[in-house]
């Protein structure tokens, strides 16, 4: 586990913002760490950073402890926070230089963590630019590669995709599951739900200061990708469930409203081969259709459960 | 520049945010400007070097001291505003760089300016009547620019520990507060030296006869040292390295120590006047630095649970981390109050408070022990009330509140009724005899005591019924 939060509790003078939060972060996922605004997302970030300190409880990021260790979860932790926190009047290559060399304690090896991390968040374009000329989605692709300059294994976004445009925010969704895709672990704190549900491989839910849910979505969003599918057939669905279980790609099935449910790995089939694989086994398939499942869902889900539990 | 930013990358991003060639060219053309004017303007009986010297004297104060202290002081808060404070709290810099990196980078412009205003002054001292105090002169400003940036720095960063985060700071407030500061001190340094000019009288220090312009830039290169110090130390804070308030106590001794050396009479090294009016000189400080400490720090509630919490498991890393130092002044104050009234009651000896009430027959013990309490009780009573204020639910006001309400009660109120008797409510008055000396004290904080701990519980209580 790269991350292991245990009771943590945060004050704040006028209200409490976490209360007992308890969980755990494996290595190289992604996840959505969605709430509403005032649910305790941005403190929880900041503790997690080393930055904020509980009032009690226990933060490890990679066995350091945030309240005893806090230079070392500095050394492991790159944070980029809602207004990326980056120096206008300089050029996007000497923010980047003073970042690395105010981070990266081996002096050799600042240049070439530089250049990666350039060559990471595609920013070698607009080097020499100020900062402060940047569009948003530029100057984001900045903060990301200042967060990331000393190769930490942990990054931790706080509300990334606000004000960012369309092409930006999908430019993003490809930065981060690349940066997944070489290890590193990422929190990111949203309330756009639409864009973490592309890339998050799980969600935590905040609400009131309280986690209401932790779950996984996605084994891997890099490697592996699922669709969901709805299958009416003519025959008895119960028998026909252990004979499409053994099809290619079928990780999950199960039987539901006169329907079997299929989740499909498309690495190793794909829907329309799965189509004309169900017609050769002689299933008289009369309704095939994908199932959109979406971390919104989920969410709305989770909190309308929440709120319900709350109000008994 | 790579080298720079090997060295200091602090160092080295100031430099590239503060200086361009733009103005690199634009400084020493003006001051040359400058210069030049004199000397064109100068009429032949006149040496034009001593209207430099005085003009560059000027110069060094303006672009070096008074325009640095805004600098320095912006140079945190701009940080803090602009979310890239929590860069440098991430970063692996240390913080002796950290902080000199602050310290020189931010004001690196006016130090560009003030060089050359100096060196100019500099050159200049060799034409004045007395070229050697000048020079000297020259070192003292030197040593003030550098203690008051650190001082400025230092109280943006007090500032920026108690703010909330989402709240932005002016540095107005700073530089007033500076201003204030910087004014007190030349009153001091321009009276003293006058004197100096004057009637070449000498302070004597530790037996010791020292030309008063020798001893001010021995006493600034010290203090300023300490202010360093205090930076470095605050830097660690900010850094999250964890230490005693040791340093605080270091210098509250030494400061003792330096005051000691002006009582001391010649060819003495151990004076129980002088030791009794360093004292008392101490207890006024000590309590005057808690009130100003107090008002200046953070007192939320959470930072009080979290001490308490540290307390109740023995956990003293975390209530060092924690702990403010109006809590750590506040009980030397009492310590040394107590040293101080020891010394009267067992050997009679208080030069100050026999100066001050030279009207009142200091001899009645039980008056004069009542008179301590008392003073402690009022203390009791302001702090409780500080307290109170800044646990309130609007606590934004909280401070400046309590700046009224201490002008109030010990400025306004007692003016406005003075032949009325009742300053015995209003601060500790030894005319109006032991049991209202003590009396009203008392019942006034453990008013306020019983108050706080009532909102303490209301408090919890809400935290409570929230989850």
């Amino acid at each position: 586990m790269i991350i292991t939060v245990s009771n943590v509790t945060f004050d704040y003078p006028e209200k409490r913002a976490l209360n007992q939060v308890s969980f755990q972060i494996e290595q190289g996922t992604i996840t959505a760490l969605v709430g509403p605004n005032g649910s305790g997302k941005t403190t929880l970030l900041r503790s997690i950073a080393a930055l904020s300190k509980p009032m009690s409880g226990e933060i490890k990021v990679n066995g350091y402890d945030t309240l005893l260790q806090p230079r070392e979860v500095h050394r492991e932790t790159g944070f980029l926070q809602d207004l990326f926190g980056l120096y206008d009047t300089l050029t996007v290559y000497q923010c980047l230089s003073f970042m690395a060399y105010s981070r990266i304690t081996d002096q050799d090896n600042v240049e070439f963590a530089i250049e990666n991390a350039i060559e990471q968040v595609g920013i070698a374009g607009f080097l020499h630019k100020k900062v402060g000329v940047l569009s948003r989605g530029m100057r984001q692709r900045v903060g990301i590669a200042a967060a990331i300059v000393h190769q930490p294994n942990l990054l931790l976004l706080d509300e990334p995709a606000s004000g960012l445009d369309p092409e930006a925010r999908y430019e993003l969704s490809k930065l981060m599951v690349n940066l997944a895709e070489k290890g590193m672990t990422i929190i990111v704190s949203s309330h756009i739900l639409a864009e973490l549900a592309d890339y998050s491989t799980h969600m935590l839910v905040l609400q009131d200061g309280n986690v209401v849910e932790h779950k996984k979505l996605k084994s891997n969003p890099i490697s592996r990708a699922f669709v969901y599918l709805e299958i009416g057939a003519e025959q008895d669905l119960t028998l026909l469930l252990d004979e499409i279980k053994l099809f290619r790609g079928v990780t999950e099935i199960l039987s539901m409203d006169e329907k079997i449910h299929v989740k499909l790995d498309t690495l190793i089939s794909s829907k329309h081969q799965f189509l004309k694989d169900l017609i050769m086994g002689n299933i008289s398939v009369n309704d095939f259709s994908e199932v959109k499942v979406n971390l919104q869902d989920e969410y709305i889900k989770t909190v309308s459960q929440y709120k319900l539990n709350k109000s008994r | 520049m790579k080298n720079i930013l090997k060295f200091n990358p602090e160092l080295a991003k100031n430099i590239w945010l503060e200086l361009s060639p733009q103005r690199l060219v634009t400084m020493p053309a003006i001051l040359l400007l400058f210069v030049f004017l004199i000397f064109s303007l100068n009429s032949s009986e006149d040496n034009p070097w001593e209207t430099v010297h005085f003009f560059s004297f000027y110069g060094f104060i303006f672009i070096g001291i008074l325009w640095g202290m805004k600098t320095s002081s912006d140079a945190i808060l701009d940080e803090y505003n602009d979310k890239t404070w929590d860069w440098q709290k991430m970063s692996s810099i240390g913080p002796w760089k950290l902080a000199l990196g602050k310290l020189i980078g931010s004001t690196i412009y006016n130090w560009y300016g003030a060089l050359i205003c100096w060196g100019l002054f500099m050159y200049s001292a060799t034409y004045t009547d007395q070229p050697n105090s000048e020079l000297k002169t020259g070192f003292l400003l030197v040593t003030i620019m550098i203690g008051l940036h650190g001082l400025m720095i230092l109280i943006a960063l007090q500032l920026i520990r108690r703010t909330n985060a989402s709240t932005k700071i002016k540095s107005n407030r700073i530089f007033l507060t500076g201003l204030l500061f910087a004014g007190v001190l030349s009153s001091i340094f321009s009276y003293l030296t006058f004197f100096d000019n004057g009637s070449n009288i000498q302070l004597t220090w530790y037996g010791l006869t020292i030309p008063t312009l020798d001893f001010l830039l021995f006493s600034s290169v010290v203090y300023t040292l300490w202010i360093l110090a205090g930076l470095y130390r605050s830097m660690r804070t900010e850094l999250q390295f964890t230490d005693p308030p040791s340093w605080w106590l270091f210098f509250l001794i030494f400061h003792f120590i330096f005051q000691y050396g002006f009582f001391l009479p010649i060819g003495k090294m151990f004076d129980l006047s002088a030791l009794s009016t360093t004292l008392t000189l101490l207890f006024v400080e000590t309590l005057l630095l808690t009130y100003l400490l107090a008002l200046s720090e953070n007192k939320d509630i959470v930072l009080f649970r979290k001490l308490i919490n540290a307390l109740k498991s023995y956990d003293f890393p975390t209530f060092y981390k924690y702990v403010p130092l109006w809590l750590i002044t506040l009980p030397i104050a009492k310590i040394v109050g107590f040293l101080v009234l020891l010394f009267l009651l067992i050997f009679d000896e208080n030069q100050v408070l026999k100066t001050f009430l030279k009207d009142y027959d200091l001899t009645n013990k039980a008056e004069i022990t009542g008179f301590y309490f008392s003073i402690l009780l009022f203390v009791v009573r302001d702090l409780g009330i500080l307290l109170l204020l800044n646990f309130s639910n609007r606590p934004q006001r909280a401070d400046t509140s309590m700046l009224v309400y201490l002008v109030l009660i010990y400025l306004i109120l007692p003016t406005l009724t003075s032949g009325l008797e009742i300053s015995v409510i209003l601060y500790p008055d030894i005319t109006q005899g032991i049991i209202p000396l003590i009396g009203f004290p008392m019942v006034e904080a453990i008013a306020v005591v019983y108050f706080l701990i009532k909102k303490w519980q209301e408090i919890s209580f809400n935290y409570q019924q929230n989850f």
